[in-house]
């Protein structure tokens, strides 16, 4: 009802423009200012983003760590895109770090706020990049090749020289 | 997913640690009144039977690296990462064919230093020196971190005071008994890893739907479930080398073939790599159930006590969870640390004093000598472990190392003639091409590039110039 009434007020003036006089103003600004200042302390934020945005995953594990000093009953969301249109919620509870894994290859977002779901932190990237696939076949076929012959080799030196040492 | 983190008060986990200790420390007294000489001191006498020395080399195989790392790698990994670590019950395995040979050629010996040294020379037996200390210090000191971590995510005990006490607790033991008590108190602690992990793996198997299970990992972490996922294949052949390179060149594992009675080691390492294999995928099965139950981790390092923790205290086991897992993974590391100490500290005096100092030990100045060096090799553990390394680092950062020492081991052992320059040089490239592996490329190469390029090396040995090996040269390794 009153998001119609304001609609209604907005559609009727929409043709003159709004005017505040200077005392307004500041109180807004100081309003504002107090507001904003009260958030910025507040607000949940992820401690070690730098890192974690600036180097990406090669197995896809990720570690999230924040701030909560006062305990705060806290939620994460994972979403494939920074508008968290769909999101997964991944940790809630009154921690201060979580450890995410199998996180496929591709970039991942993740906000914190209170579990309210009031206010989230500025979305943060995680990237994961797997190794890449022409030199893991590589050194697959060296894993393979090696371990093969290791164990080949400890087998005929056995058995070429067990008459021997039972002698 | 919540917070579901279970963990006993502090006095509780300090009683339960103190008086395991006290327990093992008066073992240890009263086993180590069979050493009467250096001998028994150090290799228990060459008598041990099948059971003890299956015990015993299964139990320090079961380190804090498999209880605690076993969970990260099925965590990070999926289930290859869970194989991946099965996979060094190999090394065990393949170091059943090696006892025979090892006793044939080495009668008289004591450490693994003996077969390099006369087998590679001065250079050879050096380097071997510098790559063993270096892995059993890193081994070493991973698993007091380990400790440290271990009473500080399920008692609130600060990591400095937990990682000392499980320290001194091992050192003193160790001191007081050697490879007899390290021998006897393994048997016991190898029971007691084995029943706590099969009750902990059977509480998960009844709390878990195996159906939701699934949909969970393949919705939240569907990189568990991928097949050609890289980090987790190559994790398998790097983990198989690393396990063989750790088994085939320590001491721990030399020191338990020469204590062991001629007939039965092989059947006991055997046996116990059997015994080994499923460890792992139990402790790593655990963690898998982490997310479908709705398990937080806050710390990868700390997997396997939180995921075990939370399962017991939501079968209504209440405390008692947190004292079932504490006294699991405090005898899962002590029974690695303790023998660890032990052969540490033989090498150190046998291959270090004796060998390369020339320093005379007689009967009366032996365990005087060998408790300086134990208690040193402590302090030494603890200032390593005081800044609190990342677990996986410091334990993998010398598997390119021991991974090159698989071949020389291999051709000492077996083979006729070699070209010992050119195995000396194999080492050495595959160890620093291996290093260079670790930070390049990731740690899940670096034991296979160092394994990798030894071998070339070697089977270039046996071709290029070889030198005759003569057996009579080790036989009389005594002298």
């Amino acid at each position: 009802m009153f998001r119609l009434r304001v609609a209604r007020h907005f559609h009727r003036n929409r043709t003159r423009p709004i005017r505040f006089s200077r005392p307004h103003l500041s109180i807004a600004a100081f309003v504002l200012l107090c507001f904003g200042q009260c958030w910025g302390t507040d607000e949940i934020d992820f401690t070690n983003r730098e890192s974690l945005e600036a180097s990406p995953s090669d197995n896809g594990t990720i570690t999230l760590q924040w701030s909560n000093p006062e305990k705060l009953n806290v939620r994460i969301e994972q979403a494939p895109e920074s508008e968290f249109t769909s999101s997964l919620i991944r940790y809630e509870g009154k921690g201060k770090s979580t450890v995410l894994s199998g996180l496929a290859e591709g970039s991942h977002f993740f906000r914190i706020g209170e579990s309210d779901g009031t206010s989230w932190s500025s979305p943060l990237e995680a990237k994961v990049e797997f190794f890449p696939r022409e030199q893991l076949w590589l050194l697959l076929s060296l894993g393979g090749v090696v371990v093969l012959m290791t164990a080949g080799a400890i087998i005929v030196g056995y058995f070429s020289t067990r008459k021997g040492d039972e002698s | 997913m919540t917070e579901e983190v279970f963990s006993i008060s502090r006095s509780t986990g300090w009683i339960t640690v103190i008086l395991l200790g006290i327990i093992w420390v008066a073992l240890g007294v009263y086993w180590g009144r069979r050493a009467k000489n250096a001998e028994g001191f150090m290799l228990a006498g060459r008598n041990v039977g099948l059971s003890l020395g299956s015990a015993t080399a299964m139990a320090t195989w079961v380190t804090s690296n498999t209880t605690m790392l076993a969970p990260v790698f099925a965590l990070t990994l999926g289930v290859w990462g869970m194989l991946a670590y099965s996979t060094a019950s190999f090394g065990l395995l393949l170091f059943a064919l090696f006892v025979g040979r090892i006793r044939t050629l080495l009668p008289a010996g004591v450490t693994a230093g003996d077969f390099f040294r006369l087998r590679y020379g001065r250079f050879g037996w050096s380097l071997f020196l510098i790559i063993t200390m270096l892995y059993s210090l890193s081994w070493l000191v991973s698993m007091a971190i380990a400790g440290g971590d271990l009473l500080q995510a399920l008692a609130g005990i600060p990591y400095l005071q937990g990682m000392s006490l499980i320290l001194i607790v091992c050192v003193l033991y160790t001191l007081f008994g050697g490879l007899y008590a390290v021998i006897g108190t393994d048997f016991l602690q190898s029971l007691i890893i084995l029943i706590g992990i099969v009750v902990i793996g059977s509480l998960v198997v009844v709390k878990l739907d195996f159906s939701e299970a699934y949909e969970h990992i393949a919705t939240y972490q569907p990189s568990l479930l991928q097949i050609a996922m890289p980090a987790a294949l190559l994790a398998v052949f790097n983990n198989m080398l690393f396990g063989f390179g750790e088994v085939f060149h320590n001491n721990v594992w030399w020191s338990r073939a020469f204590a062991m009675r001629k007939s039965i080691a092989p059947k006991a390492f055997f046996l116990s790599g059997l015994l080994w294999f499923p460890i792992p995928i139990a402790a790593g099965f655990i963690a898998l159930a982490a997310g479908p139950l709705g398990i937080s981790i806050p710390d990868v390092n700390q997997t396997g006590p939180v995921v075990a923790s939370s399962v017991i205290s939501m079968s209504g086991l209440g405390a008692f969870a947190g004292i079932l897992i504490l006294i699991v993974l405090f005898c899962s590391m002590a029974s690695s640390i303790d023998s660890l100490l032990a052969a540490t500290s033989d090498l150190l005096l046998e291959d270090v004093g004796k060998g390369l100092f020339k320093v005379k030990l007689d009967e009366n100045h032996f365990r005087k000598s060998a408790g300086v060096v134990i208690i040193g090799v402590g302090v030494l553990v603890w200032l390593l472990a005081f800044p609190h390394w990342p677990i996986i680092n410091a334990l993998f950062i010398s598997g390119p190392l021991v991974g090159s020492l698989i071949w020389p081991v291999i051709a000492g052992l077996f083979w006729r003639k070699i070209n010992r320059s050119l195995v000396l040089s194999g080492i050495i490239l595959g160890s620093l091409l291996g290093v260079w592996a670790y930070f390049a490329l990731g740690w899940f190469t670096a034991s296979l590039i160092g394994a990798g390029v030894s071998m070339v090396f070697t089977i270039l040995g046996r071709f290029i110039g070889p030198q005759e090996f003569r057996a009579a040269e080790l036989s009389n390794s005594e002298n």
